[in-house]
């Protein structure tokens, strides 16, 4: 019997887990990736962006970071769109991860402007004052581009030799930027999914002086990075003197405004936290 | 009900059968004896076997 | 070979003493790169930065610690069950060298930044090559050992050792497929979605065959050795062995609850997460049973300890596992510091408490002497317990906290906190967890020098004898 005869015993072992694997694990090739779930507008990565996730992959940012956005309400409130299975055709290897150390990342794209991730990278804590990032300002160095033609045949994405080209002089930095500027782009979520604002938009605070020292902290610690701690304007414009109503205000802090790279900070403050900022921002002027 | 859920549900229970095969063979009262006996055997392996601990070649039976 | 004995034990010590030298290493990344999330100040880009060093401590800990301890005693067992020696020393010598060679170059790539970056799968194919190699002169010298064996019917631990054998072979080399651009890079072989369940039916069995089926072959063994009365029940190992490798292979997706992988492989993975608890629980219950009459021995026998220890810990494990496989509470704790808690429990609290005793009773029969000093063994098993327990129960707080925190919402519906908010409040956590990481490499250790102590012992009394 099999206890006695090893051989055997190793071809049922064998075959016992084959069984499990055969249907969770090779089965599914048969649905997942299906050309039906297929999203017209997911792209194939170009070669600044592949070479910016090599670095993403390199540097284990997948350590800390997921690329997927659940199904959830804590999910898709805080990040966008949930992922679909369709976004991920291009992604050898995928980069969901399995960890959130730092923020899911899988609608980072558009999120921020280019400047934006420039100094964060360089100084995460000057954009987050208690982030525990590594500090990646070494990767302002230049791209190694001995590869990426060969990278972009193996994995049979379209270029042309002027994408090739157009590597040339470009930082490892730019690479990266590139790639999290496209993940989770593709598809127009954005502009279908942007929480509207309900109701009448009344500055529940104006007037009130009380508030202003919060705003300012609020304002310190999440809008300094771009428009500077005296707002004079930096990776962001100018904001003294706000010549706008503070409804239009509001709504450019609470739902950032996508053309100008100014990201939606709602869900990271709320409505009652938005408008004290709002406050603030409307009580500074040049001398 | 439809095919396919007939088929999982036979699936279920052929693979329920195999495992009550493997428990009764196990628990079988013939087997007892025998599929205890590595657990004695095994507390005395200190040495290698030679004629006179008992041990045999399998091979050569 | 150890002539007198008639058993290749030679190589056992080398496997060992270089397990005990990666097992260190391990610990050492660990605590280092503990202290980098509490302490971001600690990265040194670009060959130590957290993202680069995380991939060194788990493979240092599961192939370093964990195989190469596994490669020792699945040779010290397999020769002692089959009553016969080694089928080949030789092979046994290159696979020793083969194994520490990998262990280090996977330690630089990695520091260098070649890594796939799929987890526990991180080595570029030129390294991974060789783990193949490396893999088979294992299997297959223990598999002719077991053939041409002494003894005819196999104790259980064989069947989990054989077990091992091929299942690892089957995850490593599926998962590890790739498509080879240069000597230092490669893409997966499979896409999105597909690459994530492919990943994580690798990822989650390699629990089952690398953190599960060796340390049970191992406790297995050296409970009964250990305290002189055999295990409870052969047949019982026998059921449940054969339903854990059955069901392990369905629950890969677990680790994908609510992403883009389709929902019925989640719903699997889920029902046989759960169904796993009765197989890992007749281990259990094994262990408890043996111990029927010999619970004294808790008190008086340090080894027993260790392994009574570790497979509470292995039954805790195996409920937790699976209360996290369930949706619901996946969508809460998932993603948060909880998992490393988990994990911890596992590696730190069931392989290595197992792996502990193994060693404490292999190397004064190895070095035919006694163990150097037993109150000192005592003191490493409370240290490494503090240790672990300090970290675990801090992650389990701090996940639990932060996924309530990510979860609260406003009275308007929009979320209360946004994600920076609630991982600030994590620092306390990961500063008590460093400290729990020091308490344990303090264990560790104590440890290694009552190793060291009894190996030395050993040797002076060998030479004693010869002159």
């Amino acid at each position: 019997m099999i206890e006695k005869k090893p051989i055997i015993f190793l071809l049922l072992a064998t075959l016992t887990i084959l069984v499990g694997t055969v249907i969770t694990m090779v089965l599914p090739f048969r649905w997942i990736n299906d050309p039906k779930l297929a999203i017209a507008s997911v792209k194939p990565y170009t070669p600044l962006q592949l070479e910016g996730r090599d670095i993403y992959i390199r540097e284990g940012c997948n350590n800390c970071h997921t690329q997927t956005v659940r199904p959830l309400l804590s999910d898709t409130e805080r990040y966008g769109e949930y992922s679909k299975s369709g976004e991920f055709v291009y992604d050898q290897p995928f980069l969901w991860g399995s960890r959130r150390n730092g923020p899911d990342l899988a609608r980072i794209g558009g999120k921020y402007p280019d400047a934006w991730h420039v100094k964060h990278m360089k100084d995460p804590r000057s954009m987050v004052p208690r982030s525990n990032m590594p500090s990646y300002d070494f990767l302002n160095r230049p791209l190694d581009t001995s590869l990426s033609e060969k990278k972009m045949k193996a994995l049979k994405f379209p270029y042309t030799p002027a994408d090739i080209q157009a590597l040339q002089g470009k930082s490892e930095m730019d690479a990266i930027i590139a790639y999290m500027q496209k993940v989770g782009n593709d598809i127009p979520w954005r502009k279908t999914g942007k929480a509207e604002v309900l109701g009448e938009l009344k500055n529940p605070f104006q007037g009130n002086m009380s508030v202003l020292p919060e705003g300012q902290k609020l304002y310190a610690e999440h809008c300094a990075q771009c428009h500077g701690i005296e707002l004079k304007g930096e990776v962001g414009p100018d904001l003294r003197d706000l010549d706008q109503p503070d409804a239009k205000v509001f709504t450019s802090v609470y739902g950032g405004i996508a053309a100008g790279g100014m990201p939606s900070f709602g869900d990271t403050l709320g409505k009652e936290r938005t408008w004290k900022v709002v406050t603030y921002l409307k009580s500074v002027h040049r001398k | 009900m439809d095919s396919a859920s007939i088929y999982y549900l036979g699936v279920t229970l052929l693979l329920f059968l195999v495992f009550a095969a493997i428990v009764a063979r196990t628990y079988s009262r013939k087997q007892k004896a025998k599929g205890e006996q590595p657990k004695y055997r095994m507390m005395d392996d200190d040495y290698p076997s030679d004629e006179k601990k008992g041990g045999r070649d399998v091979r050569r039976k | 070979m150890n002539q007198q004995e008639g058993y290749a034990d030679d190589i056992v010590k080398g496997f060992v003493i270089w397990s005990m030298v990666w097992g260190l290493v391990a610990v050492l990344v660990g605590v280092f790169i503990s202290f980098q999330i509490a302490f971001p100040q600690l990265n040194f880009p670009p060959y130590l930065t957290y993202g680069r060093l995380r991939p060194i401590h788990t493979n240092a800990g599961i192939f370093g610690w964990g195989i190469g301890s596994f490669m020792a005693f699945f040779i010290y067992i397999t020769q002692r069950l089959t009553r016969t020696s080694l089928w080949s020393p030789g092979l046994a010598k290159v696979q020793l060298w083969l194994f520490n060679v990998v262990i280090a170059l996977a330690a630089v790539t990695l520091a260098m930044g070649m890594n796939r970056s799929k987890e526990y799968a991180e080595l570029e194919w030129p390294v991974a090559s060789l783990v193949v190699v490396l893999w088979v002169i294992f299997a297959v010298n223990i598999v002719m050992t077991i053939v041409k064996r002494r003894e005819e019917q196999m104790y259980i631990s064989l069947w989990y050792i054989l077990a091992t054998l091929v299942g690892v072979a089957v995850l490593y080399l599926v998962n590890n497929a790739a498509i080879p651009v240069s000597l230092t890079k490669s893409y997966s072989a499979y896409a999105g979605a597909n690459d994530a369940n492919v990943q994580w039916w690798y990822g989650h069995n390699a629990v089952a065959m690398v953190l599960t089926t060796p340390p049970l072959a191992i406790f297995y063994y050296f409970l009964p050795k250990a305290t002189g009365v055999p295990i409870y029940s052969h047949r019982m190992g026998v059921v449940a062995f054969w339903s854990l490798i059955f069901m392990y292979l369905w629950t890969g997706a677990h680790h994908l609850l609510w992403t883009p992988v389709p929902d019925w492989v989640q719903t699997l993975a889920m029902g046989f997460s759960v169904m796993l608890i009765a197989p890992s629980w007749a281990a259990v219950f094994n262990g408890y049973f043996s111990m029927n009459g010999q619970w004294h021995q808790m008190r008086e026998n340090y080894l027993v300890k260790f392994l009574i220890f570790g497979i509470t810990f292995y039954g805790m494990q195996t409920l937790q596992g699976p209360s996290q496989a369930v949706r619901t509470f996946s969508a809460f704790i998932h993603y948060t510091d909880w998992v490393p808690g988990h994990v911890h429990m596992g590696t730190l609290g069931w392989v290595s408490l197992v792996l502990f005793a193994a060693i404490y009773y292999t190397v004064p029969r190895l070095y035919h002497t006694e163990v150097y000093s037993v109150p000192l063994a005592n003191v490493h098993f409370w240290l490494v317990l503090t240790g672990q327990l300090i970290f675990s129960i801090t992650m389990w707080i701090a996940g639990v906290q932060q996924a309530a925190m990510l979860n609260a919402t406003n009275p308007d519906g929009s979320l209360h906190y946004s994600f920076i908010e609630t991982m600030v409040e994590l620092y306390p956590y990961w500063h008590m967890r460093a400290l729990g990481g020091v308490i344990y490499l303090a264990g560790l250790l104590v440890f290694l020098y009552n190793i060291y102590q009894t190996i030395a012992g050993g040797k002076a009394q060998a030479a004693a004898q010869r002159a």
